[in-house]
């Protein structure tokens, strides 16, 4: 039964695993003299920004579960715990995580907090890390209340979630080029998550699955990796600095001085917080749309034009 | 409570000891003042290959700011760790405080950018030929 589930906090058991395994990786990207790049600040950064992460979460992740227990009690039937409902519960919640993770980055308010995890010009395990302080105030939880409301259990729950943040830890890496095609056709791989990683213009928006990739297929936000257009890691705004205080805060300070700009309706100061990522009343900044119809208009059409405009 | 500080105070050894030991295998080779060549290198990784006049370089060599043929158009390019970060903007977003022993602060409205210090005469100059 769901109340005998154990109670396990899955990343700090995990933590020590991160560790080890971006040891590994350090060393073999340089036995290999290639496959990714590490350095010392952006590294570090990123563990701070993770440790900070798992600090936040664990001291607040009780809120999750209250919210998630409050449904789940309103849930007509209650489902037993046994490979059935955990398979169909880690299936779902992935399916939840695919619309949680586009809202992240199609509205500035949950953006502000995921730009955190894309701020690394470096794409290895440690970028892994780089996770935001303020998930919890995005309010994403509401897109995982469904998964209670039909009976699965919140202990099964989060460990449907935890099992799929491990999962996503270790395709954030250069090292491993690409799988065997079914496994690229339905899993999430490195190949798929490094573009959504990129700030290649056809990279934008695209690849925002969890554990697998047919969310973006059948959505329409799939992007597959192309040789002729090799990422290039970070935001389309590079960051000016490592300082964890900066890179945790800093979009949120690009809301309050946006919204704080004299002159503007009350719509506009709305937009500001909750439209879509480089929206704006005047022109003077890009969407990734924009971004994206620049580059064709700049460039012609490429052959492969995924991810572009038609 | 007190396991994830426990947690976070192994996590910040666990970071010092991957800094140092990422800083000996992987030595950040990016320490020489910024080139022309490095300037016209990231242009085109930033897809921005915009001809510039000429650059004015920061105290550090880590930043240099440039003109681009747009006439109010402006180029920054600041190291962070090894790799290049670059802004186009327009020159009225430049903002020059006067500083200590000849130089100056210079800054441009971005909090994930802090002020970079510059030989004051340099920029001086560099502004007087943009007005
Ligand atoms: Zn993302
Ligand atoms: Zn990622």
């Amino acid at each position: 039964m769901p109340e005998n589930l154990p109670d396990i906090n899955i990343s700090s058991l995990a933590g020590p695993l991160y560790v080890v395994l971006i040891l590994i990786e350090i060393v073999a990207i340089k036995l290999r003299g290639g496959g990714g790049s590490y350095e010392a600040k952006d590294a570090s950064t990123s563990i701070f920004m993770g440790a900070g992460s798992a600090v936040i979460g664990g001291s607040l992740g009780f809120i999750n579960i209250a919210v998630l227990i409050f449904v789940y009690n309103l849930a007509p039937v209650k489902l037993p715990f046994n490979v059935w409902t955990f398979v169909a519960c880690f299936i779902l919640w992935d399916f939840c995580y695919y619309w949680a993770h586009r809202y992240y980055h199609r509205c500035r308010w949950a953006w502000a907090a995921h730009v955190v995890h894309h701020s690394s010009q470096h794409y290895n395990l440690s970028t892994a890390l780089r996770q935001t302080w303020t998930g919890l105030f995005t309010g994403a939880l509401v897109l995982y209340l469904p998964l209670a409301l039909l009976g699965f259990h919140p202990a099964l729950i989060a460990l449907c979630g935890g099992l799929n943040l491990i999962y996503q830890f270790w395709f954030h890496t250069e090292y491993i080029d690409k799988f065997p095609k079914w496994v690229e056709a339905v899993m999430n791989t490195p190949s798929h998550h490094c573009v959504h990683h990129a700030n290649n213009p056809r990279y934008l928006d695209a690849n925002y699955a969890g554990v697998f990739i047919i969310w973006d297929r059948l959505f329409g936000s799939f992007v597959p990796e192309l040789a002729s257009d090799p990422p290039r890691y970070g935001l389309v705004s590079d960051l000016g600095t490592f300082n964890p205080l900066r890179v945790f805060s800093h979009e949120y300070v690009g809301i309050f001085k946006d919204i704080t700009k004299p002159g503007l309706t009350l719509v506009q100061r709305v937009l500001y917080v909750f439209a879509p990522p480089g929206w704006c009343h005047d022109g003077s900044r890009l969407s990734s749309q924009q971004i994206k119809q620049n580059y064709v208009a700049k460039h012609g059409k490429p052959k492969n034009n995924a991810g572009l405009p038609e | 409570m007190s396991d994830l500080w426990a947690l976070f105070i192994v996590a910040l050894f666990a970071i010092l000891a991957i800094f140092a030991f990422v800083r000996w295998l992987y030595p950040n080779r990016e320490t020489h003042a910024i080139t022309d060549d490095i300037f016209r290198r990231e242009l085109r990784r930033h897809d921005q290959p915009k001809p510039i006049d000429n650059f004015v370089l920061s105290v550090s060599g880590e930043a240099a700011i440039a003109r681009t043929s747009a006439r109010d158009e402006l180029i920054i390019l600041r190291r962070v760790g090894d790799r290049y970060s670059l802004r186009v903007l327009p020159v009225s977003s430049l903002h020059i405080r006067p500083s200590k022993s000849e130089t100056a602060l210079v800054s441009i409205d971005d909090f994930t950018w802090p002020a970079m210090r510059f030989d004051m005469n340099d920029i001086q100059n560099f502004a007087r030929a943009n007005a």
